[in-house]
C-alpha cells in the first residue's frame, strides 16, 4: 500500500523536476557586456532576460537572482516591471501604460516596432529603491519596442521576446536626471505574465 | 605563407637536390596514421543562443558550457625515398583524411542541450533544442614531405620534417542530434538554411619532430609530434574557423628492394 502511494508521488516529483529544469534554460539571464557601454548588457533579440540603463552615471541592470521582468495587465492598464540592482541595491523600474490590455503573452506582438512617448499622460513611471518609491515626472523620453517575437521551441509556443530601448529625463529630489542607453531583451511567458 | 615557411622549404629542397647525386638511395613502403586537434573560433553560420559560464539559478549549482571542437584524422599508404645515407627523405603517398567538427554543450547536471535558432519569419521565431551538431568531411589526397635527420644513434634516428598536402573532398555529412527525437524531421531544412558548402579542397602546411626506431634496411617505426601547423584552405568546417592544429603521427615503413 505504501509503495502504491510513494510511486505516483515520486513520478510526479520527477516530472516536476524535469519541467523546472527545462524552464530554467530559457529563464536564465545571459549577460554579455556591451563594450561600448561598460556595465550594460549588449542589445540583443535572443530573450537573454537582461536589461540595463545608466541613471546619470549609475548602472541599473538585471541580475542573476531576481526575475528581471514581469508584465501585469489589469483592466486596460499594462505594467512592465524591471527588477534589478542600482548601486548594489535592489531597485525596480515600472512603466505603467494606460490603454494597453493584451489578453495573454502572445498578444504582446502588437507592440512590435512601436514607440511610446513617456511624457504622455497615459504613461506613469516609478522607481523603487530600498528606501523609497518615486513617481517620476518625465519631461522627455520614449520607450521603443524594436522587436517583439513569439518564440516557438520544438514547434511549441513558449514565450514572447520583447527587445527594445528606452531613454528619458526626469526629476529626482528636484534635480534633473537622465536615464540613458536603456535596453532590454526579455522573455515573457506563463511565469511572468499576469492578467487579472 | 609566411616568409619563414618559404625559406624553410627552400632550404630543404636545396639539401635534397645536393644530396640527390650521392649514394645509398633507398625506397621504403608502409602506412601511416595520425590525428590532430584544431584550434580556432566558432563561425557565425549556426545561430546558437549563447549560454556562458555557470549558473546559480534556484540555488542548485550546475556548470554548463558550449563546446566546439575540430579534429583531423587520417591514414594512408606512405613511401619514402631516402638519400645521403638516410639523412634526407622524400615522402609521399595517398592519404584519406576526415575532418570532424562538432558543437555540443557540456552540463555537469543532466542532459546538456542548447538552443539553435532556425527561422525568423515576421514576428515568429523558431528554436530547436539540440544536443549536438556533428560534421564529418572526408578527403582523399597526396602529402609531400621532406625529412631531415641531422644525427642518428644506434637504432634511433631523430628528424625534422616539413610537408604539405592537397586533398579533394569525397563526402560530407552533417548530423543534428535533437533533444526531442520528433524534431529530426526538420534536420534537412535546418541544414539547408545554414547555406554552407564545404570546400572541395583541403590543404595544409605542417612540420613535425620525430624519432625513427629500427635498423638500417629493416622495418622502421616512426613516431612524430606535429608542431603547430596551419590549414591553407578555408570553409573546411561550418563550425570552426581554424587558426592552427597540432597532433601526432605514427608510421611503419618496410624497405623495398
Amino acid at each position: 500500500m505504501k509503495k502504491q502511494i510513494y510511486l505516483p508521488i515520486f513520478l510526479f516529483l520527477l516530472i516536476l523536476g524535469a519541467c523546472t529544469s527545462e524552464d530554467v534554460q530559457l529563464e536564465k539571464s545571459i549577460f554579455i557586456e556591451d563594450v561600448n557601454n561598460p556595465g550594460l548588457p549588449i542589445y540583443s533579440e535572443w530573450g537573454y532576460n537582461t536589461f540595463g540603463a545608466y541613471i546619470d552615471r549609475k548602472v541599473f541592470i538585471s541580475n542573476d537572482f531576481d526575475l528581471p521582468a514581469k508584465i501585469i495587465v489589469n483592466s486596460d492598464t499594462l505594467t512592465l516591471i524591471l527588477k534589478g540592482t542600482l548601486k548594489s541595491e535592489m531597485a525596480t523600474l515600472k512603466f505603467t501604460l494606460i490603454g494597453y490590455s493584451p489578453a495573454d503573452y502572445p498578444d504582446l506582438v502588437s507592440f512590435n516596432n512601436s514607440t511610446i512617448d513617456l511624457t504622455s499622460d497615459k504613461c506613469i513611471i516609478t522607481l523603487t529603491t530600498y528606501s523609497k518609491t518615486l513617481a517620476l515626472d518625465v519631461f522627455d523620453g520614449k520607450i521603443f519596442f524594436k522587436r517583439v517575437q513569439n518564440l516557438y521551441v520544438d514547434k511549441e509556443q513558449t514565450e514572447s521576446i520583447l527587445s527594445g530601448t528606452f531613454n528619458f529625463k526626469t526629476f529626482i529630489d528636484g534635480e534633473p536626471i537622465a536615464v540613458s542607453n536603456g535596453r532590454f531583451d526579455l522573455g515573457i511567458g506563463y511565469g511572468n505574465f499576469y492578467n487579472y | 605563407m609566411k616568409q619563414k615557411d618559404s625559406i624553410l622549404i627552400l632550404f630543404l629542397l636545396l639539401i635534397t637536390i645536393s644530396a640527390w647525386s650521392q649514394e645509398s638511395k633507398k625506397l621504403s613502403l608502409g602506412f601511416e596514421v595520425g590525428s590532430g586537434i584544431v584550434v580556432g573560433e566558432m563561425t557565425d553560420k549556426w545561430f546558437v543562443r549563447q549560454d556562458i559560464g555557470s549558473d546559480l539559478y534556484d540555488y542548485n549549482y550546475s556548470s554548463s558550457s558550449l563546446c566546439k571542437d575540430m579534429s583531423i584524422s587520417y591514414f594512408g599508404i606512405k613511401s619514402e625515398y631516402s638519400l645521403a645515407k638516410n639523412k634526407i627523405g622524400i615522402l609521399s603517398g595517398i592519404r584519406l583524411t576526415r575532418i570532424n567538427s562538432y558543437l555540443d554543450k557540456y552540463a555537469s547536471s543532466g542532459t546538456g542541450y542548447f538552443f539553435l535558432r532556425n527561422n525568423e519569419e515576421g514576428t515568429n521565431t523558431e528554436f530547436f533544442k539540440v544536443k549536438k551538431i556533428n560534421e564529418d568531411i572526408d578527403y582523399l589526397g597526396i602529402p609531400i614531405e621532406l625529412r631531415y635527420s641531422p644525427f642518428q644513434y644506434k637504432y634511433f634516428c631523430f628528424y625534422f620534417k616539413v610537408g604539405t598536402q592537397i586533398n579533394f573532398k569525397l563526402h560530407s555529412k552533417t548530423d543534428i542530434q535533437f533533444l526531442n527525437e520528433n524534431m529530426e524531421a526538420y534536420q534537412n531544412k535546418i541544414i539547408t538554411n545554414i547555406d554552407f558548402t564545404p570546400n572541395s579542397i583541403f590543404a595544409s602546411l605542417y612540420s613535425s619532430l620525430g624519432v625513427k626506431i629500427g635498423k638500417e634496411n629493416s622495418v622502421n617505426y616512426n613516431f612524430e609530434l606535429l608542431l603547430p601547423s596551419k590549414l591553407l584552405t578555408s570553409n573546411n568546417s561550418s563550425i570552426v574557423i581554424p587558426t592552427s592544429y597540432t597532433g601526432f603521427q605514427f608510421s611503419v615503413l618496410f624497405p623495398f628492394k
